[in-house]
């Protein structure tokens, strides 16, 4: 055997290794995706057709959802990722407490920070969460612009609907 | 100087113990499949050969009515695999 065939061969091995760990993620992360995909559907639907029981169904999506995020390989090895994603978020929280938002800005402040989360995935862990952003980010600036009366409805399809069929598809290899 | 291993050295076997080195648990069939880049039938024969050497090992499991197959790599697997890149290394004159 030659250099180059073997400068061949560690290249070979390097890209197979990264295309593997690219693969795990897609597989760790897939449950966890449909779960918060779920939340959402169950969230926005009830803010969209039962305004008046939204915050008990968010509280509901937003528990379960987290649950079965800590209860996950991906929850449980990647816990400074985890806590980190729960600070910005208690901190968004608090803002858009402390300004008084409404629940058109409170869902797209949320949906733009969503949109972020999976794109600076897409940069660190696959590029299949870029995709997942930009349905993230399409659906809410349908529902901002195109359909504002239906902007949850949208969010309910693009971030809740989409994410569940984003996650089973990150899960195939 | 180590020397080549003609068990590993094939391009297909080579990218599935890459793959099976580099996670900790075992890999299904069709990660496998994407990974090395081969067919059902190669990839079944391919694996074949490297479980008939010792160094992977493969379990079936049911999931419903179909039978899920899951890989892994074998300490022996695992050291001839580092073994085998030592080789590698050695020929580009680097050092691990």
């Amino acid at each position: 055997m030659d250099q180059r065939q073997a400068a061949d061969a560690i290249k070979n091995i390097e890209t197979t290794q990264q295309r593997t760990q690219t693969l795990r993620h897609y597989r760790d992360y897939g449950s966890v995706i449909m779960a918060w995909g779920v939340a959402w559907l169950v969230g926005f639907m009830t803010q969209q057709f039962a305004p008046d029981a939204a915050w008990l169904a968010w509280g509901a999506a937003w528990i379960g959802a987290l649950g079965w995020t800590l209860t996950r390989p991906a929850g449980k090895s990647d816990q400074k990722a985890l806590a980190t994603w729960i600070i910005c978020n208690a901190c968004i929280t608090l803002l858009l407490v402390l300004i008084e938002a409404d629940f058109r800005t409170i869902a797209a402040v949320f949906a733009i920070g969503l949109t972020a989360a999976y794109a600076v995935m897409g940069v660190w862990a696959g590029r299949r969460f870029l995709a997942l952003a930009a349905l993230v980010l399409v659906s809410l600036l349908i529902g901002w612009w195109v359909v504002p009366d239906a902007l949850f409805f949208a969010l309910a399809l693009g971030g809740g609907a989409g994410l569940v069929l984003g996650g089973l598809w990150l899960r195939q290899p | 100087m180590s020397a080549s291993n003609d068990i590993i050295h094939q391009q297909h076997r080579l990218r599935i113990m890459a793959a099976l080195e580099s996670d900790r648990n075992p890999l299904d069939f069709a990660t496998l499949k994407s990974v090395s880049g081969t067919t059902d039938g190669n990839l079944g024969t391919h694996l074949q050969k490297l479980e008939g050497a010792g160094y992977i090992a493969m379990t079936k499991e049911m999931v419903g009515r179909r039978a899920r197959t899951w890989i892994s790599i074998t300490p022996e697997g695992r050291r001839a695999f580092r073994a085998h890149v030592a080789f590698l290394n050695d020929i580009l004159g680097n050092k691990e």
